[in-house]
């Protein structure tokens, strides 16, 4: 296009003819950019059905077991556990080996995904408070004995149930990895056809994933591990040794 | 051009211009938000923050490649020039895009936890078993302090101060941020989730900045290998072949490539390259018996000088037109020296 009418200075009247080929290629670009705008939106994968009912405050009475994280059995329906954190990326604080087997009460915002359960408690007392100061009953047994292998990647609880959607991959490594630093339950996640399965992990002496595990969080793995469950909840234990990147 | 420096030399095209891009970028946020909530509704919904967050990500790289874009594009289609007359803004509203994302990103991420946040962004992403496991977020980071670099320099007062050559190669940095973006997009949200539609738009939009950059440097090499110089002078063609007002490039053995302009007066031969920012001077035309620059409309008189009251200067060249050939030394002259037609017909 060389024509002298056609040629542009930014500080002088477009030239006719470069009005009308903006007109079109404008509008073109523009569109072409909007477009992927709903493509790539609009191809983004579920990020899970979990959800955090973060204006729902919630009573619930129960027994506190530690397995080897803190989690409510409720009073009513001793069957369905709920896992216990505090705010922000910070597991639940508290003085757990006094509390273990007494009646409390906890206060604070449920957060769900399939029959995955946790509560988000209140600060300080309010979220947490015991009722019978002496140890009521006896404690639900761990049931199950059987050794899977299992492929996947650590998560952290809070997230991946519902706080952070989706709480899961690469890109949430490093949010998994405060979390669980911070004291939040990890949970190994496994895809299945449908979404994924998922159990607590720990290590396999039955104490909290160790340390050293810390930097495989988010990371490819294959474990190999003996699968329990008590409450509603499962647990894998897993050796250092069993577990493989892949 | 100017003598003093203001904030922004506002004119009627800048303005329309920012209009059209902001409303772009507008439009392309409220389209990504509002398509991710209609997709994922109730209890399969995005979080919110994650979806703002992909949404300024792609934008942020998707202007990015337009940037880079059209400097090469306007290299082979002039019309493309109005897009690049006002580069800067697009370039300073990208770096404030990407600073969204980063801060949202380094927030939500990396904040609330045990751990200061900028300290979080080097340790709990890391993984450095394999390249696959490799801490993406650097990558971004360091991208993002490229682009706050190259945008607190875009102003003409850095380009006065570091001197065009070094303000040139500064910028060129923004070929380093586009590869650490690459870096980041591909080492993160590319392995995190299977988004056919964003692997596609950036394999395209890389595989299109590759393109117009080859095919824009094959033009300029075709230029180059069409020159020979004999006894310090080089063969530009005939004379009626320069368009009037128009310019032919030659290329002079140590790479530098010169203008030759045909105007109402003669011949009138400058470097290539505009003192402002390094425009194509060859790819511009006459103006009021100004060369005038195709990228921001510097002018130039065919003595090298910008007219008062400016006080730019390009390098100048003798020419001389030899039995209808136009002929230019290969060693520039003294600026302020007019060189016009020789008197050396043959």
């Amino acid at each position: 296009m060389d024509d002298s009418s056609s040629f542009y200075v930014g500080y002088l009247p477009v030239p006719r003819p470069l009005i009308r080929f903006l007109w079109l290629a404008l509008p073109l670009l523009v569109g072409a950019a909007w477009m992927v705008a709903l493509l790539a939106a609009g191809s983004q994968p579920s990020p899970g059905n979990g959800i955090w009912h973060d204006a729902d405050v919630q009573h619930y009475r129960g027994r506190v077991v530690l397995w080897p994280y803190p989690i409510l059995l409720p009073t009513d329906h001793p069957e369905r556990g709920y896992l216990l954190v505090e705010s922000g990326k910070h597991g639940a604080q508290r003085d757990w080996p006094a509390l273990v087997g007494h009646e409390v009460e906890a206060t604070g915002r449920p957060l769900e995904r399939d029959k995955a359960l946790m509560i988000e408690l209140d600060p300080g007392e309010a979220g947490l408070s015991v009722v019978a100061s002496a140890p009521q009953g006896t404690l639900p047994a761990a049931t199950g004995e059987e050794i899977r292998t299992l492929r996947g990647e650590i998560v952290d609880s809070k997230c991946f149930l519902g706080a952070m959607k989706p709480g899961h991959g690469k890109t949430h490594k490093a949010c998994a990895t405060l979390c669980i630093k911070g004291g939040i339950p990890p949970l190994f996640i496994s895809k299945t056809r449908d979404g994924y399965d998922y159990w607590l992990i720990c290590g396999a002496d039955g104490k909290p994933l160790p340390e050293s595990l810390w930097p495989l969080i988010a990371d490819p793995l294959e474990i190999k591990g003996r699968i329990e469950s008590m409450g509603g909840v499962r647990r894998i234990l897993v050796a250092p040794t069993d577990i493989r990147p892949l | 051009m100017s003598v003093g420096y203001v904030p922004v030399q506002w004119n009627r095209q800048k303005r329309i211009y920012d209009a059209i891009v902001v409303g772009s970028v507008l439009g392309y946020l409220c389209l990504w938000v509002l398509c991710g909530k209609l997709i994922w509704r109730g209890a399969e919904s995005i979080s919110d923050e994650i979806l703002i967050l992909r949404g300024l990500g792609s934008c942020a790289f998707l202007l990015l490649t337009v940037i880079l874009l059209i400097g090469p594009v306007a290299r082979l289609d002039r019309r493309f020039l109005p897009l690049l007359y006002n580069r800067r803004h697009l370039g300073v509203l990208t770096c404030l895009i990407a600073c969204a994302h980063g801060i949202l990103a380094i927030g939500y991420y990396h904040g609330f936890g045990v751990d200061n946040p900028l300290f979080s962004l080097f340790v709990n992403s890391a993984g450095y078993r394999s390249f696959a496991g490799i801490n993406f977020e650097l990558f971004g980071a360091g991208a993002l302090v490229i682009l706050i670099t190259l945008a607190s320099t875009s102003h003409d007062f850095w380009l006065r101060n570091l001197s065009p050559r070094i303000w040139k190669r500064l910028h060129m940095l923004v070929y380093v941020a586009y590869g650490l973006l690459i870096a980041h997009v591909g080492l993160g949200a590319l392995q995190t989730d299977r988004n056919w539609a964003f692997v596609f738009t950036v394999l395209v939009s890389v595989l299109s900045v590759s393109a117009a950059h080859v095919a824009a440097a094959m033009k300029e090499a075709s230029v180059d290998q069409g020159t020979h110089a004999h006894d310090g002078w080089i063969d530009a063609g005939l004379e009626k072949d320069i368009p009037m007002n128009r310019a032919r490039t030659v290329c002079a053995s140590g790479g530098e490539r010169i203008a030759i302009f045909r105007h109402a007066d003669g011949l009138a031969a400058v470097t290539n390259v505009c003192a402002h920012q390094g425009g194509p001077l060859s790819e511009g035309r006459i103006i009021d018996g100004c060369i005038t620059c195709p990228w921001h409309g510097w002018q130039y008189k065919t003595d090298g000088c910008s007219p008062p009251p400016f006080q730019e200067r390009v390098a100048t060249y003798q020419v001389r037109v030899v039995a209808g050939r136009v002929q230019v030394s290969s060693q520039p002259s003294r600026p302020q020296t007019a060189q016009s037609r020789s008197a050396t017909h043959g």
